[in-house]
Protein backbone atom coordinates (compact mmCIF):
# COMPACT_ATOMS: atom_id res chain seq x y z
CA UNK A 1 0.00 0.00 0.00
CA UNK A 2 3.23 2.52 0.85
CA UNK A 3 5.05 1.79 -2.34
CA UNK A 4 1.31 2.46 -4.29
CA UNK A 5 0.07 5.42 -3.17
CA UNK A 6 4.01 6.90 -3.27
CA UNK A 7 4.12 6.14 -6.78
CA UNK A 8 0.47 8.33 -7.67
CA UNK A 9 2.09 11.19 -5.48
CA UNK A 10 5.03 11.19 -6.98
CA UNK A 11 3.15 11.03 -10.90
CA UNK A 12 1.31 13.83 -9.43
CA UNK A 13 4.14 16.20 -8.51
CA UNK A 14 6.18 15.18 -11.09
CA UNK A 15 3.40 16.72 -13.72
CA UNK A 16 3.21 19.55 -14.54
CA UNK A 17 -0.21 21.72 -14.83
CA UNK A 18 0.54 24.22 -17.00
CA UNK A 19 0.22 20.90 -19.91
CA UNK A 20 -2.41 19.42 -17.93
CA UNK A 21 -5.97 19.40 -17.37
CA UNK A 22 -8.58 17.81 -15.22
CA UNK A 23 -11.34 16.15 -17.50
CA UNK A 24 -14.43 13.64 -17.07
CA UNK A 25 -14.14 11.12 -19.19
CA UNK A 26 -11.50 9.99 -21.60
CA UNK A 27 -13.99 10.80 -24.47
CA UNK A 28 -14.15 14.24 -23.17
CA UNK A 29 -10.37 15.02 -23.12
CA UNK A 30 -10.18 13.38 -26.86
CA UNK A 31 -12.72 15.82 -27.90
CA UNK A 32 -11.01 19.03 -26.36
CA UNK A 33 -7.74 17.98 -27.34
CA UNK A 34 -8.97 16.96 -31.49
CA UNK A 35 -10.63 20.24 -30.75
CA UNK A 36 -7.04 21.75 -30.37
CA UNK A 37 -5.43 19.37 -33.37
CA UNK A 38 -8.22 20.74 -35.72
CA UNK A 39 -8.38 24.41 -34.90
CA UNK A 40 -4.46 24.37 -35.11
CA UNK A 41 -4.71 22.33 -38.50
CA UNK A 42 -6.44 25.03 -39.79
CA UNK A 43 -4.79 27.66 -38.56
CA UNK A 44 -1.92 26.20 -40.43
CA UNK A 45 -3.51 25.93 -43.42
CA UNK A 46 -5.32 29.11 -44.56
CA UNK A 47 -5.94 27.78 -48.28
CA UNK A 48 -7.49 25.00 -47.40
CA UNK A 49 -9.75 26.33 -44.33
CA UNK A 50 -13.33 26.82 -44.05
CA UNK A 51 -15.98 28.61 -42.08
CA UNK A 52 -14.93 30.97 -39.46
CA UNK A 53 -11.10 29.56 -39.45
CA UNK A 54 -11.21 31.92 -42.72
CA UNK A 55 -11.74 34.81 -40.86
CA UNK A 56 -8.85 34.77 -38.85
CA UNK A 57 -6.99 35.26 -42.38
CA UNK A 58 -8.33 38.13 -43.09
CA UNK A 59 -7.19 41.50 -42.58
CA UNK A 60 -8.89 44.30 -40.12
CA UNK A 61 -11.76 46.39 -41.66
CA UNK A 62 -10.63 50.10 -42.56
CA UNK A 63 -12.45 52.87 -41.07
CA UNK A 64 -14.56 53.77 -44.22
CA UNK A 65 -16.06 51.60 -46.72
CA UNK A 66 -15.92 48.60 -46.83
CA UNK A 67 -17.91 47.49 -50.06
CA UNK A 68 -17.94 49.55 -53.65
CA UNK A 69 -20.78 47.97 -55.56
CA UNK A 70 -24.44 47.29 -54.94
CA UNK A 71 -25.97 43.86 -53.29
CA UNK A 72 -29.27 43.43 -56.48
CA UNK A 73 -29.99 45.52 -59.37
CA UNK A 74 -32.08 48.10 -57.82
CA UNK A 75 -34.34 48.92 -61.13
CA UNK A 76 -35.88 45.62 -59.52
CA UNK A 77 -36.41 47.04 -56.38
CA UNK A 78 -39.72 48.72 -55.02
CA UNK A 79 -38.02 49.33 -51.47
CA UNK A 80 -35.84 48.53 -48.90
CA UNK A 81 -37.78 48.38 -45.89
CA UNK A 82 -35.20 49.52 -42.89
CA UNK A 83 -33.69 47.28 -39.39
CA UNK A 84 -36.40 46.97 -37.05
CA UNK A 85 -39.56 45.00 -39.45
CA UNK A 86 -41.94 43.24 -37.41
CA UNK A 87 -43.97 40.21 -38.36
CA UNK A 88 -45.55 38.29 -35.39
CA UNK A 89 -45.57 35.68 -34.37
CA UNK A 90 -42.17 33.94 -35.57
CA UNK A 91 -40.84 37.72 -35.72
CA UNK A 92 -42.38 39.34 -32.94
CA UNK A 93 -39.22 41.35 -31.87
CA UNK A 94 -38.04 43.74 -34.54
CA UNK A 95 -35.73 42.46 -37.28
CA UNK A 96 -31.80 42.76 -37.60
CA UNK A 97 -31.42 43.37 -41.31
CA UNK A 98 -33.28 45.17 -43.80
CA UNK A 99 -35.26 43.61 -47.02
CA UNK A 100 -35.27 44.32 -50.27
CA UNK A 101 -38.93 43.83 -51.84
CA UNK A 102 -39.03 42.86 -55.43
CA UNK A 103 -40.56 44.94 -57.31
CA UNK A 104 -44.31 43.17 -58.36
CA UNK A 105 -43.83 43.72 -62.14
CA UNK A 106 -40.83 41.67 -61.76
CA UNK A 107 -40.63 38.27 -64.17
CA UNK A 108 -37.32 37.13 -63.60
CA UNK A 109 -35.57 36.39 -60.49
CA UNK A 110 -33.73 39.12 -59.16
CA UNK A 111 -29.92 38.18 -58.51
CA UNK A 112 -28.02 39.14 -55.47
CA UNK A 113 -23.92 40.05 -55.67
CA UNK A 114 -20.75 40.40 -54.13
CA UNK A 115 -21.32 43.78 -52.66
CA UNK A 116 -16.97 43.87 -52.61
CA UNK A 117 -14.26 41.41 -52.79
CA UNK A 118 -15.69 38.78 -50.37
CA UNK A 119 -15.18 35.40 -48.90
CA UNK A 120 -18.38 32.85 -48.24
CA UNK A 121 -17.72 31.58 -45.18
CA UNK A 122 -21.13 29.38 -44.77
CA UNK A 123 -24.43 28.68 -46.43
CA UNK A 124 -27.25 27.74 -44.79
CA UNK A 125 -29.68 26.17 -46.40
CA UNK A 126 -33.37 25.85 -45.11
CA UNK A 127 -36.08 23.46 -45.83
CA UNK A 128 -39.51 24.67 -45.41
CA UNK A 129 -41.30 21.16 -44.43
CA UNK A 130 -44.64 22.31 -43.98
CA UNK A 131 -44.69 24.01 -47.61
CA UNK A 132 -46.75 22.60 -50.68
CA UNK A 133 -44.40 21.52 -52.14
CA UNK A 134 -41.45 21.91 -49.61
CA UNK A 135 -38.88 24.22 -51.03
CA UNK A 136 -35.78 25.45 -50.07
CA UNK A 137 -33.87 28.42 -49.36
CA UNK A 138 -30.46 29.78 -48.69
CA UNK A 139 -28.32 32.16 -46.44
CA UNK A 140 -25.20 33.27 -47.30
CA UNK A 141 -22.58 34.55 -44.84
CA UNK A 142 -19.68 36.29 -46.06
CA UNK A 143 -16.72 38.63 -44.70
CA UNK A 144 -14.80 41.31 -46.87
CA UNK A 145 -12.36 41.66 -43.64
CA UNK A 146 -12.36 40.36 -40.45
CA UNK A 147 -14.65 42.53 -38.41
CA UNK A 148 -17.88 42.95 -40.29
CA UNK A 149 -20.00 40.18 -41.12
CA UNK A 150 -22.48 40.39 -43.91
CA UNK A 151 -25.51 37.76 -45.26
CA UNK A 152 -28.19 37.33 -47.92
CA UNK A 153 -31.30 35.04 -46.35
CA UNK A 154 -34.45 33.49 -48.18
CA UNK A 155 -31.99 33.23 -51.59
CA UNK A 156 -34.05 30.95 -53.57
CA UNK A 157 -31.08 29.81 -55.91
CA UNK A 158 -27.50 29.72 -55.75
CA UNK A 159 -25.06 30.58 -58.56
CA UNK A 160 -23.77 27.52 -60.49
CA UNK A 161 -20.00 28.63 -59.19
CA UNK A 162 -21.52 28.74 -55.96
CA UNK A 163 -23.68 26.07 -55.52
CA UNK A 164 -20.70 23.42 -57.37
CA UNK A 165 -18.39 25.32 -54.86
CA UNK A 166 -20.64 23.95 -51.52
CA UNK A 167 -19.32 21.71 -48.60
CA UNK A 168 -21.15 18.22 -48.63
CA UNK A 169 -20.64 18.27 -45.02
CA UNK A 170 -23.12 19.85 -43.23
CA UNK A 171 -24.61 20.42 -39.65
CA UNK A 172 -28.44 19.94 -39.84
CA UNK A 173 -31.16 20.81 -37.21
CA UNK A 174 -34.99 21.18 -37.12
CA UNK A 175 -36.91 23.87 -35.28
CA UNK A 176 -40.08 25.43 -35.52
CA UNK A 177 -41.39 28.76 -34.90
CA UNK A 178 -44.81 30.34 -36.19
CA UNK A 179 -46.26 27.20 -36.07
CA UNK A 180 -44.00 25.66 -38.91
CA UNK A 181 -41.41 23.69 -39.06
CA UNK A 182 -37.62 24.16 -40.51
CA UNK A 183 -34.75 22.15 -41.27
CA UNK A 184 -31.95 24.11 -41.62
CA UNK A 185 -28.45 22.96 -42.84
CA UNK A 186 -24.97 25.06 -42.54
CA UNK A 187 -21.57 24.22 -44.73
CA UNK A 188 -18.51 26.10 -43.91
CA UNK A 189 -16.96 26.71 -47.09
CA UNK A 190 -14.43 29.69 -48.45
CA UNK A 191 -15.52 30.67 -52.01
CA UNK A 192 -13.57 33.74 -52.78
CA UNK A 193 -15.76 36.34 -54.82
CA UNK A 194 -14.76 39.39 -56.76
CA UNK A 195 -16.77 42.34 -56.64
CA UNK A 196 -20.26 42.37 -58.53
CA UNK A 197 -19.82 38.40 -58.86
CA UNK A 198 -23.15 36.50 -58.66
CA UNK A 199 -24.17 34.70 -55.68
CA UNK A 200 -28.08 33.64 -56.55
CA UNK A 201 -31.17 34.75 -57.20
CA UNK A 202 -34.43 35.87 -54.53
CA UNK A 203 -37.83 34.27 -55.55
CA UNK A 204 -39.47 36.56 -58.52
CA UNK A 205 -41.84 38.03 -55.65
CA UNK A 206 -41.29 38.83 -52.34
CA UNK A 207 -38.34 39.64 -50.33
CA UNK A 208 -34.46 38.97 -49.21
CA UNK A 209 -32.47 39.63 -46.21
CA UNK A 210 -29.64 41.84 -45.69
CA UNK A 211 -27.70 42.33 -42.54
CA UNK A 212 -24.52 43.29 -41.04
CA UNK A 213 -22.82 42.86 -38.05
CA UNK A 214 -19.87 45.02 -37.11
CA UNK A 215 -18.17 43.53 -33.98
CA UNK A 216 -15.94 46.74 -33.42
CA UNK A 217 -19.21 48.61 -32.39
CA UNK A 218 -19.76 48.97 -28.45
CA UNK A 219 -23.03 47.31 -28.03
CA UNK A 220 -26.05 49.82 -27.37
CA UNK A 221 -27.95 49.18 -23.93
CA UNK A 222 -30.01 46.30 -23.94
CA UNK A 223 -32.02 45.78 -20.94
CA UNK A 224 -31.61 42.13 -20.68
CA UNK A 225 -28.27 41.43 -22.79
CA UNK A 226 -28.39 37.86 -21.53
CA UNK A 227 -31.81 37.12 -22.86
CA UNK A 228 -30.00 37.89 -26.59
CA UNK A 229 -28.92 34.57 -27.38
CA UNK A 230 -27.78 35.54 -30.45
CA UNK A 231 -25.09 37.13 -29.47
CA UNK A 232 -24.47 38.47 -33.01
CA UNK A 233 -27.10 40.98 -32.42
CA UNK A 234 -25.50 42.84 -29.86
CA UNK A 235 -23.61 43.80 -33.13
CA UNK A 236 -26.44 44.83 -35.34
CA UNK A 237 -25.53 47.68 -37.88
CA UNK A 238 -27.42 48.95 -41.19
CA UNK A 239 -25.96 47.10 -44.00
CA UNK A 240 -25.93 50.18 -46.02
CA UNK A 241 -23.67 52.07 -43.83
CA UNK A 242 -20.66 50.59 -45.58
CA UNK A 243 -20.95 51.44 -48.77
CA UNK A 244 -19.37 53.82 -50.87
CA UNK A 245 -20.98 57.40 -50.98
CA UNK A 246 -22.72 55.90 -54.61
CA UNK A 247 -24.16 52.93 -54.11
CA UNK A 248 -25.38 54.34 -49.93
CA UNK A 249 -27.64 56.90 -51.44
CA UNK A 250 -29.13 54.76 -54.12
CA UNK A 251 -30.02 52.29 -51.59
CA UNK A 252 -31.08 54.94 -48.66
CA UNK A 253 -33.61 56.76 -51.57
CA UNK A 254 -35.62 53.16 -51.13
CA UNK A 255 -35.54 52.80 -47.72
CA UNK A 256 -39.49 52.89 -46.00
CA UNK A 257 -42.43 51.05 -46.89
CA UNK A 258 -42.10 47.53 -48.33
CA UNK A 259 -44.55 48.70 -51.74
CA UNK A 260 -42.44 51.86 -51.83
CA UNK A 261 -45.34 54.10 -51.19
CA UNK A 262 -43.79 55.81 -48.23
CA UNK A 263 -39.91 57.11 -47.83
CA UNK A 264 -38.74 57.02 -43.94
CA UNK A 265 -36.69 60.26 -43.31
CA UNK A 266 -36.87 60.19 -39.84
CA UNK A 267 -33.41 59.17 -38.32
CA UNK A 268 -31.87 56.86 -38.39
CA UNK A 269 -33.62 56.38 -41.52
CA UNK A 270 -32.37 52.72 -41.81
CA UNK A 271 -34.23 51.79 -38.40
CA UNK A 272 -32.62 50.01 -35.50
CA UNK A 273 -32.59 46.59 -33.71
CA UNK A 274 -32.71 47.61 -30.05
CA UNK A 275 -35.60 49.65 -28.98
CA UNK A 276 -35.02 48.81 -24.76
CA UNK A 277 -35.21 51.84 -22.97
CA UNK A 278 -34.38 50.31 -19.11
CA UNK A 279 -36.98 51.73 -16.29
CA UNK A 280 -39.68 52.19 -19.32
CA UNK A 281 -42.18 50.08 -21.25
CA UNK A 282 -40.50 50.59 -24.73
CA UNK A 283 -38.40 47.34 -25.77
CA UNK A 284 -37.93 43.54 -25.69
CA UNK A 285 -40.19 41.79 -23.21
CA UNK A 286 -40.30 38.24 -22.91
CA UNK A 287 -43.26 35.69 -21.70
CA UNK A 288 -42.34 33.99 -18.13
CA UNK A 289 -40.98 30.35 -18.17
CA UNK A 290 -40.53 30.32 -22.43
CA UNK A 291 -37.35 30.37 -24.11
CA UNK A 292 -35.54 33.55 -25.57
CA UNK A 293 -35.81 32.12 -28.62
CA UNK A 294 -38.28 31.05 -30.85
CA UNK A 295 -39.57 35.26 -30.42
CA UNK A 296 -43.51 33.22 -31.36
CA UNK A 297 -44.58 34.24 -27.09
CA UNK A 298 -43.22 37.69 -26.39
CA UNK A 299 -44.10 41.21 -26.92
CA UNK A 300 -42.43 43.50 -28.82
CA UNK A 301 -43.03 47.73 -27.50
CA UNK A 302 -41.04 49.81 -30.56
CA UNK A 303 -40.59 52.82 -32.82
CA UNK A 304 -42.18 51.85 -35.97
CA UNK A 305 -39.30 50.81 -38.29
CA UNK A 306 -41.19 53.18 -41.24
CA UNK A 307 -43.25 55.35 -39.49
CA UNK A 308 -41.21 56.95 -37.17
CA UNK A 309 -41.69 58.12 -34.45
CA UNK A 310 -45.10 56.52 -34.42
CA UNK A 311 -44.62 53.45 -32.66
CA UNK A 312 -45.83 49.37 -33.06
CA UNK A 313 -47.20 47.19 -30.39
CA UNK A 314 -45.92 43.74 -31.35
CA UNK A 315 -47.77 41.03 -30.11
CA UNK A 316 -46.97 37.02 -30.25
CA UNK A 317 -48.70 33.88 -28.56
CA UNK A 318 -49.08 34.69 -25.04
CA UNK A 319 -52.69 36.47 -24.84
CA UNK A 320 -55.52 34.03 -24.39
CA UNK A 321 -57.48 36.23 -26.24
CA UNK A 322 -55.51 37.86 -29.02
CA UNK A 323 -54.09 36.18 -32.00
CA UNK A 324 -50.79 37.20 -32.77
CA UNK A 325 -50.58 40.76 -35.10
CA UNK A 326 -48.62 44.41 -34.85
CA UNK A 327 -50.47 47.29 -34.23
CA UNK A 328 -49.16 50.85 -35.17
CA UNK A 329 -50.11 54.48 -33.35
CA UNK A 330 -48.96 58.06 -32.63
CA UNK A 331 -47.45 58.89 -29.45
CA UNK A 332 -48.56 61.18 -27.11
CA UNK A 333 -46.49 62.86 -24.77
CA UNK A 334 -48.67 63.04 -21.81
CA UNK A 335 -51.87 61.60 -20.32
CA UNK A 336 -52.26 57.91 -20.17
CA UNK A 337 -53.96 57.33 -23.63
CA UNK A 338 -51.43 56.43 -26.47
CA UNK A 339 -48.43 57.49 -24.40
CA UNK A 340 -45.00 57.53 -25.84
CA UNK A 341 -43.86 54.18 -24.55
CA UNK A 342 -40.25 56.00 -23.58
CA UNK A 343 -41.95 57.53 -20.81
CA UNK A 344 -44.46 54.54 -19.65
CA UNK A 345 -42.45 54.16 -16.39
CA UNK A 346 -43.29 51.92 -12.80
CA UNK A 347 -45.60 55.09 -11.42
CA UNK A 348 -48.69 53.13 -10.64
CA UNK A 349 -50.64 54.14 -13.68
CA UNK A 350 -52.72 51.88 -16.09
CA UNK A 351 -51.95 53.37 -19.91
CA UNK A 352 -54.39 52.51 -22.54
CA UNK A 353 -53.82 52.25 -26.51
CA UNK A 354 -56.69 53.04 -28.46
CA UNK A 355 -56.15 53.92 -32.11
CA UNK A 356 -54.45 52.25 -34.21
CA UNK A 357 -53.00 52.35 -37.95
CA UNK A 358 -52.42 49.78 -40.45
CA UNK A 359 -49.27 48.67 -42.39
CA UNK A 360 -49.81 51.24 -45.40
CA UNK A 361 -50.78 53.88 -42.82
CA UNK A 362 -54.83 53.42 -42.70
CA UNK A 363 -56.82 54.34 -39.84
CA UNK A 364 -57.81 50.58 -38.98
CA UNK A 365 -59.72 49.30 -35.81
CA UNK A 366 -58.83 47.15 -33.27
CA UNK A 367 -58.65 45.75 -30.03
CA UNK A 368 -57.76 48.33 -27.34
CA UNK A 369 -54.89 47.39 -24.86
CA UNK A 370 -53.94 48.33 -21.44
CA UNK A 371 -50.52 48.24 -19.81
CA UNK A 372 -48.89 48.86 -16.72
CA UNK A 373 -45.03 49.02 -15.29
CA UNK A 374 -45.22 47.02 -12.33
CA UNK A 375 -41.30 47.64 -11.88
CA UNK A 376 -39.04 48.05 -14.11
CA UNK A 377 -38.44 44.87 -15.27
CA UNK A 378 -42.14 43.38 -15.01
CA UNK A 379 -45.17 44.60 -17.60
CA UNK A 380 -48.99 43.60 -17.51
CA UNK A 381 -50.58 43.85 -20.82
CA UNK A 382 -54.13 43.24 -21.61
CA UNK A 383 -56.00 43.43 -24.75
CA UNK A 384 -59.53 44.38 -24.54
CA UNK A 385 -62.74 44.64 -26.82
CA UNK A 386 -62.54 47.22 -29.85
CA UNK A 387 -63.55 50.37 -29.34
CA UNK A 388 -61.92 53.93 -27.29
CA UNK A 389 -60.16 53.80 -24.19
CA UNK A 390 -62.36 56.72 -23.29
CA UNK A 391 -60.75 58.69 -19.72
CA UNK A 392 -60.85 55.64 -17.67
CA UNK A 393 -59.61 54.38 -15.23
CA UNK A 394 -59.21 50.62 -16.33
CA UNK A 395 -58.56 47.72 -15.29
CA UNK A 396 -57.41 44.17 -15.82
CA UNK A 397 -58.99 41.09 -15.91
CA UNK A 398 -57.98 37.52 -16.16
CA UNK A 399 -57.04 37.64 -20.18
CA UNK A 400 -54.12 39.64 -18.93
CA UNK A 401 -50.81 38.41 -19.00
CA UNK A 402 -47.03 39.27 -17.16
CA UNK A 403 -44.02 39.72 -19.23
CA UNK A 404 -40.52 39.99 -17.99
CA UNK A 405 -37.15 41.76 -19.01
CA UNK B 1 -5.34 21.10 -9.59
CA UNK B 2 -3.39 19.37 -8.03
CA UNK B 3 -4.48 19.70 -4.54
CA UNK B 4 -7.58 18.02 -6.15
CA UNK B 5 -5.89 15.26 -7.51
CA UNK B 6 -4.17 14.73 -4.00
CA UNK B 7 -7.24 14.79 -1.87
CA UNK B 8 -9.34 12.35 -4.71
CA UNK B 9 -6.17 10.08 -4.42
CA UNK B 10 -6.30 10.01 -0.75
CA UNK B 11 -9.86 9.54 -0.63
CA UNK B 12 -9.77 5.85 -1.53
CA UNK B 13 -6.66 5.28 0.85
CA UNK B 14 -7.85 6.35 3.78
CA UNK B 15 -11.00 4.43 3.24
CA UNK B 16 -9.25 0.99 2.53
CA UNK B 17 -7.78 1.04 5.82
CA UNK B 18 -11.03 0.07 7.11
CA UNK B 19 -11.86 -3.09 8.34
CA UNK B 20 -13.78 -5.57 6.30
CA UNK B 21 -17.37 -5.73 7.75
CA UNK B 22 -19.54 -8.24 7.73
CA UNK B 23 -21.84 -7.27 5.12
CA UNK B 24 -18.53 -8.37 2.43
CA UNK B 25 -19.69 -10.67 -0.64
CA UNK B 26 -16.71 -13.21 -0.63
CA UNK B 27 -15.55 -13.65 2.88
CA UNK B 28 -18.86 -15.25 3.79
CA UNK B 29 -18.54 -18.08 0.79
CA UNK B 30 -14.96 -18.82 1.93
CA UNK B 31 -14.92 -18.67 5.63
CA UNK B 32 -17.58 -20.01 8.37
CA UNK B 33 -18.79 -17.78 11.40
CA UNK B 34 -16.15 -20.29 14.06
CA UNK B 35 -13.30 -19.10 11.92
CA UNK B 36 -13.74 -15.55 11.26
CA UNK B 37 -12.63 -14.02 14.51
CA UNK B 38 -9.20 -15.37 14.60
CA UNK B 39 -8.48 -14.46 10.86
CA UNK B 40 -7.01 -10.21 10.83
CA UNK B 41 -5.71 -10.24 7.39
CA UNK B 42 -6.89 -12.81 5.23
CA UNK B 43 -5.43 -12.89 1.70
CA UNK B 44 -7.56 -14.47 -0.75
CA UNK B 45 -5.68 -16.66 -3.34
CA UNK B 46 -5.00 -15.68 -6.99
CA UNK B 47 -6.90 -18.51 -8.63
CA UNK B 48 -10.66 -19.03 -10.63
CA UNK B 49 -13.28 -16.99 -9.13
CA UNK B 50 -16.52 -18.00 -7.82
CA UNK B 51 -19.55 -18.08 -10.83
CA UNK B 52 -21.30 -14.73 -11.49
CA UNK B 53 -18.11 -12.61 -11.51
CA UNK B 54 -16.85 -12.98 -14.61
CA UNK B 55 -17.83 -11.28 -16.95
CA UNK B 56 -19.28 -7.68 -16.14
CA UNK B 57 -21.27 -5.16 -18.28
CA UNK B 58 -21.64 -1.42 -17.99
CA UNK B 59 -21.84 1.99 -18.76
CA UNK B 60 -19.59 5.19 -18.32
CA UNK B 61 -19.19 8.56 -19.08
CA UNK B 62 -20.15 8.53 -22.09
CA UNK B 63 -20.03 5.49 -23.13
CA UNK B 64 -20.25 1.41 -22.47
CA UNK B 65 -18.23 -1.30 -21.23
CA UNK B 66 -17.32 -5.55 -20.87
CA UNK B 67 -15.45 -6.69 -18.40
CA UNK B 68 -13.49 -10.15 -18.08
CA UNK B 69 -11.87 -11.15 -14.38
CA UNK B 70 -9.69 -13.67 -15.01
CA UNK B 71 -9.12 -13.68 -11.28
CA UNK B 72 -10.52 -11.73 -8.20
CA UNK B 73 -6.86 -9.98 -9.13
CA UNK B 74 -7.45 -9.70 -12.76
CA UNK B 75 -9.32 -8.19 -14.83
CA UNK B 76 -9.12 -7.37 -19.22
CA UNK B 77 -11.84 -4.61 -20.19
CA UNK B 78 -12.62 -3.50 -23.59
CA UNK B 79 -14.74 -0.01 -23.68
CA UNK B 80 -16.14 2.41 -25.88
CA UNK B 81 -16.52 6.23 -24.93
CA UNK B 82 -17.56 9.03 -26.99
CA UNK B 83 -17.37 13.24 -26.74
CA UNK B 84 -17.93 16.30 -27.78
CA UNK B 85 -16.17 19.81 -27.97
CA UNK B 86 -16.74 23.08 -29.93
CA UNK B 87 -13.95 24.53 -32.51
CA UNK B 88 -13.82 26.55 -35.37
CA UNK B 89 -15.18 23.86 -37.18
CA UNK B 90 -18.27 23.37 -35.31
CA UNK B 91 -18.59 20.69 -32.60
CA UNK B 92 -16.08 17.86 -32.60
CA UNK B 93 -17.28 14.25 -31.43
CA UNK B 94 -14.71 11.85 -30.34
CA UNK B 95 -14.93 8.23 -30.31
CA UNK B 96 -12.38 6.02 -27.70
CA UNK B 97 -12.32 2.51 -28.29
CA UNK B 98 -10.22 1.50 -25.78
CA UNK B 99 -8.73 -1.52 -23.88
CA UNK B 100 -8.17 -1.63 -19.90
CA UNK B 101 -5.87 -3.96 -17.41
CA UNK B 102 -7.07 -4.33 -14.12
CA UNK B 103 -5.40 -5.47 -10.98
CA UNK B 104 -7.35 -5.52 -7.73
CA UNK B 105 -5.96 -4.97 -4.17
CA UNK B 106 -7.83 -6.22 -0.87
CA UNK B 107 -10.70 -7.33 -3.53
CA UNK B 108 -12.33 -9.20 -0.11
CA UNK B 109 -12.89 -5.47 1.53
CA UNK B 110 -15.71 -3.53 1.20
CA UNK B 111 -14.51 -0.75 -0.67
CA UNK B 112 -11.84 -2.71 -2.91
CA UNK B 113 -9.02 -0.62 -4.73
CA UNK B 114 -7.71 -1.19 -7.87
CA UNK B 115 -4.89 0.21 -10.78
CA UNK B 116 -4.41 -0.32 -14.13
CA UNK B 117 -3.38 0.45 -17.52
CA UNK B 118 -5.69 1.66 -20.50
CA UNK B 119 -4.92 1.80 -24.06
CA UNK B 120 -6.83 3.69 -27.05
CA UNK B 121 -7.42 4.23 -30.61
CA UNK B 122 -9.04 7.95 -30.63
CA UNK B 123 -10.85 9.94 -32.93
CA UNK B 124 -11.70 13.06 -33.29
CA UNK B 125 -14.25 14.98 -35.73
CA UNK B 126 -16.00 18.40 -36.51
CA UNK B 127 -19.44 18.55 -38.05
CA UNK B 128 -18.61 21.03 -40.80
CA UNK B 129 -14.98 19.92 -41.90
CA UNK B 130 -13.05 17.25 -43.89
CA UNK B 131 -10.35 17.53 -40.74
CA UNK B 132 -10.27 14.78 -38.95
CA UNK B 133 -7.82 13.99 -36.26
CA UNK B 134 -6.73 10.19 -35.24
CA UNK B 135 -4.40 8.92 -33.00
CA UNK B 136 -3.86 6.97 -29.09
CA UNK B 137 -4.06 7.55 -25.73
CA UNK B 138 -2.34 5.88 -23.21
CA UNK B 139 -3.06 5.97 -19.21
CA UNK B 140 -2.76 4.76 -15.82
CA UNK B 141 -5.15 4.99 -13.00
CA UNK B 142 -6.14 4.52 -9.55
CA UNK B 143 -9.79 4.20 -8.00
CA UNK B 144 -12.29 2.07 -6.18
CA UNK B 145 -15.17 0.25 -6.59
CA UNK B 146 -18.38 0.85 -4.60
CA UNK B 147 -21.19 -1.79 -4.28
CA UNK B 148 -24.46 -0.86 -4.71
CA UNK B 149 -25.70 -4.31 -4.62
CA UNK B 150 -24.14 -7.71 -4.48
CA UNK B 151 -23.90 -7.53 -8.54
CA UNK B 152 -23.89 -3.59 -9.41
CA UNK B 153 -20.69 -1.67 -8.38
CA UNK B 154 -19.65 1.48 -9.20
CA UNK B 155 -15.92 2.11 -10.50
CA UNK B 156 -13.93 5.73 -9.69
CA UNK B 157 -10.84 6.14 -11.58
CA UNK B 158 -8.40 8.59 -12.12
CA UNK B 159 -4.88 8.84 -13.68
CA UNK B 160 -2.67 10.62 -15.93
CA UNK B 161 -3.43 9.68 -19.60
CA UNK B 162 -1.15 10.61 -22.67
CA UNK B 163 -3.11 11.94 -25.81
CA UNK B 164 -1.34 12.19 -28.74
CA UNK B 165 -3.57 13.01 -31.86
CA UNK B 166 -2.59 13.97 -35.83
CA UNK B 167 -4.86 15.51 -38.50
CA UNK B 168 -4.49 13.43 -40.92
CA UNK B 169 -4.77 15.66 -44.05
CA UNK B 170 -2.47 18.52 -42.77
CA UNK B 171 -0.43 16.40 -40.05
CA UNK B 172 -0.53 18.89 -37.40
CA UNK B 173 -0.33 16.94 -34.41
CA UNK B 174 -0.27 17.43 -30.32
CA UNK B 175 1.03 15.07 -27.68
CA UNK B 176 -0.78 16.41 -24.39
CA UNK B 177 -0.94 15.27 -20.86
CA UNK B 178 -4.77 15.04 -18.95
CA UNK B 179 -5.71 13.89 -16.10
CA UNK B 180 -8.62 11.90 -16.61
CA UNK B 181 -11.66 11.19 -13.71
CA UNK B 182 -13.53 7.98 -15.12
CA UNK B 183 -16.82 6.29 -13.64
CA UNK B 184 -18.80 3.88 -14.63
CA UNK B 185 -21.80 1.67 -13.53
CA UNK B 186 -21.08 -2.11 -13.47
CA UNK B 187 -23.09 -5.05 -13.50
CA UNK B 188 -21.61 -8.83 -12.93
CA UNK B 189 -23.73 -10.83 -15.27
CA UNK B 190 -22.12 -14.44 -14.68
Amino acid sequence: MRHWSAWIISLSLLSSPAFSALRFGLGQAVAKRGAEVINKAGAGDPANATGYAVVATLPSCSAGAIYDSLPTDLSRIRAIEPLGHVAPSPHTFPSDHVYFYVSTGTVDATPAYAPGAIHIIDIASTEYLDASPVFTDYAIYFYACKDVKTYYAHIRTLSPSVQSQQASAQVCSVYSTGGRSYRRCDSSVNISLQSGDLIGYSAISGAFDFGSYDYRISPPDFAAPARHTHSDQYYTVCPIDYFMPGPKAAMEALLGRFDGGYHRSVAPVCGQYNHDVAGTARGFWYHPGSPNVPEDPHLGLMINNVYAPQETISIGTSLPNQTPVFYTYVPNNSGFVDRALNQVTPDGHIYCYDTFYDPIGQLSGGPTFILQLLDSTTLRFESQPAGSCGTGPWAFTSNAVEFER
Amino acid sequence: MRALFLIIVSLPLYLAAEEPQESSTLLPTLLNEQEKPSVKHLTLPDGPIVSRQRLSLGINFAGAQARWNFSTRWAMEGRYQQGQASSDYGDVKAQVFGLRFYRFIHPERRLPLYWGSEMAYVTAKPESSAYKANGVAMGVFAGMQVHLTRRIFMDMDLGPYVISLTETHTHASATTLDFVLNTALVAKVF
